[in-house]
């Protein structure tokens, strides 16, 4: 055998010597995918929608938000003629159609009336009828986003994970999907999932576990609700003020991908250089090396979202919880987050303004191994006169 | 969501030992960056999961995604590759496999990022030249080049007759 024959058999026998439990790494790599959808910066993901995962965040850290089960309430019609629904209303109308018992840690988004485009409504909630508590999540959209409903088809072969599933048309045209299936060693997740005639989407899941997470621990036997219960949710009638939102929404306003990438190099700190956007194709956010003499230092991906003013608890719910955020005297809202790693230190700064701009950065900066650990190229300091600069603030109408 | 993340767990399950064995080879035997690598890729993948399980070859995608973490990783600290011109002295190993293994990932960490990569594609993952190619963004006579010039620096580190560490 020739040294190159020998060579790639010696990789190969190298390469079969490293093993691992796998299930840390996967659950490592799941918190990493998790955080990266929750910060918005899938920018290198090519076409993806915007997907902001919700975290289930504490009772008392949620404002204007009531916990007792209330009556359905309707959509509200802006000032514009154009329908939209609160996060708040599509609780309303998630509470009033689950069967008795006690809800919290409730947060959701709406649909419309000038929130981002594709942030997809949703809501989400701890249910409780006595028995142990259930996450259950409800998703809604208009186009064919896995991402943010799941499939609304039964997967095609018969993957280990699925316990049942069924497809079945019903009457109006609509198509209803009622999938069980497994989430981690103990863990289950039922799910309804409706297609109307006219291409409405909703997804209701519940889970066995209080935060639907894989790993988490089950809280009890089943899901709260049977699935002939979720069917008849995402079959009711009441759902239609959230589709009529969600039809009527308009991408208008919000920041392209140029316009980010332009006024941040208004904002360039003298000593560093904003290199060329490689954000691919997401509007809003755009993403660059900062470089410094020769050397890329690191990596910033700034995000920016205009929300209408009442929506503004909606998006403190998710990013802005009492506990770590700090309100400036003009009532602006900042929240920084400094995680040191080798071989990744993560540096985030996240502002919203009474207005509704929202502004996230988060620079990025690598480390080889066996070299010693250098700062970011901007200081934390200079990321939040970036977030807080007035120039991001929203174009008057 | 959780059928996604049902669908994706799976893709995980399967695929994770194989990219962390990849990763241990890119990383020259750092076994901390190779978790800290196939962490990132596993993040990017799940991200990106509703496009990326629509690809012909899932698992190949993720497999160019753990080099391309891997590379831009290297550039971020080094505006170029690691000077090789001095290559350290070859280690003194007995001709068992673990000291062999344990040689190879020290002649591995030499080469710059780029040429281990090359070899790990080709090698490990038993790529042709021109897959390879396709996975950097390089020529196949690029490739060609590197390959040539790295494996003429392993023998530099193993020694011509690797064949006697090797089982028959």
């Amino acid at each position: 055998m020739d040294f190159e024959g020998q060579f790639g058999k010696t990789m190969v026998e190298a390469g079969q010597s490293n093993d691992i439990e796998i299930q840390p790494l996967i659950d490592r790599g799941l918190r990493r995918g998790r955080a990266l959808r929750a910060r918005r910066v899938v920018g290198a993901a090519v076409g993806a929608a915007v997907v902001v995962a919700l975290i289930p965040i504490g009772a008392d850290q949620l404002t204007g938000l009531s916990s007792t089960p209330r009556p359905a309430s309707s959509a509200t019609t802006a000032s514009s003629g154009r329908p939209s629904i609160s996060g708040t209303q599509i609780l309303g109308l998630l509470k009033g159609l689950l069967p008795p018992g006690s809800t919290s840690q409730q947060q959701a988004i709406g649909a419309g009336g000038g929130r981002p485009y594709d942030s997809s409504p949703r809501a989400q909630l701890v249910y409780d009828d006595g028995h142990g508590k259930a996450m259950i999540q409800l998703s809604s959209s208009q186009k064919d986003d896995t991402e943010v409903l799941g499939p609304t088809a039964c997967p095609t072969g018969n993957p280990s994970y699925i316990v049942s599933c069924r497809q079945t048309k019903l009457g109006d045209g609509s198509t209803l999907m009622v999938n069980e299936e497994t989430i981690g060693k103990s863990g289950l997740v039922w799910t309804a999932s409706l297609v109307t005639g006219a291409g409405d989407q909703i997804s209701l899941q519940e889970f066995n576990t209080a935060t639907g997470q894989p790993g988490a621990t089950v809280t009890r036997a089943t899901p709260a609700l049977t699935t002939a219960q979720l069917s008849a949710i995402v079959e009711s009638t009441a759902w239609s003020p959230l589709f009529a939102a969600e039809r009527a929404a308009l991408p208008d306003g919000q920041p392209t991908q140029a316009q980010v990438m332009a006024t941040a190099r208004k904002l360039q700190p003298s000593g560093a250089t904003f290199g060329g956007n490689d954000a691919m194709n997401q509007e809003g956010t755009a993403s660059f090396p900062i470089i410094k003499g020769t050397n890329r230092q690191s990596s910033l991906i700034i995000n920016v979202q205009y929300w209408p003013v009442n929506a503004g608890d909606e998006v403190r719910q998710q990013s802005f919880p009492q506990s770590s955020s700090t309100t400036l005297p003009d009532g602006t809202l900042i929240v920084t987050d400094q995680r040191p790693g080798n071989p990744m230190t993560v540096w985030d700064v996240q502002i919203l303004r009474p207005d509704g701009t929202d502004v996230s950065l988060s620079e990025q900066c690598m480390h080889m191994p066996n070299t010693a650990v250098e700062s970011p190229a901007l200081s934390m300091a200079q990321l939040k006169t970036i977030a807080l600069s007035p120039v991001w603030d929203r174009p008057a109408a | 969501m959780a059928p996604v993340v049902a669908e994706y767990l799976d893709f995980a399950g399967a695929r994770t030992g194989h990219l962390y064995r990849s990763a241990c080879l890119l990383t020259g035997g750092d076994t901390h960056l190779a978790e800290d690598l196939v962490q990132e890729t596993l993040g990017r993948m799940y991200a990106r999961w509703r496009r990326v399980s629509k690809a012909d070859n899932p698992a190949a995608y993720a497999q160019t995604m753990l080099v391309h973490t891997f590379l831009s990783w290297r550039r971020l600290r080094s505006s170029g590759e690691r000077p090789t011109d001095v290559l350290p002295e070859t280690p003194s190993v007995e001709p068992d496999d673990a000291a062999l293994r344990i040689a190879l990932f020290d002649a591995l960490a030499q080469l710059p990022a780029r040429d281990r990569a090359v070899l790990v594609l080709r090698y490990w993952e038993d790529l042709s030249i021109e897959q390879t190619a396709a996975v950097l963004k390089l020529s196949a006579g690029a490739v060609s080049t590197r390959t040539s010039r790295a494996l003429s620096r392993m023998r530099t580190q193993l020694g011509d007759d690797l064949a006697s560490f090797v089982e028959p």
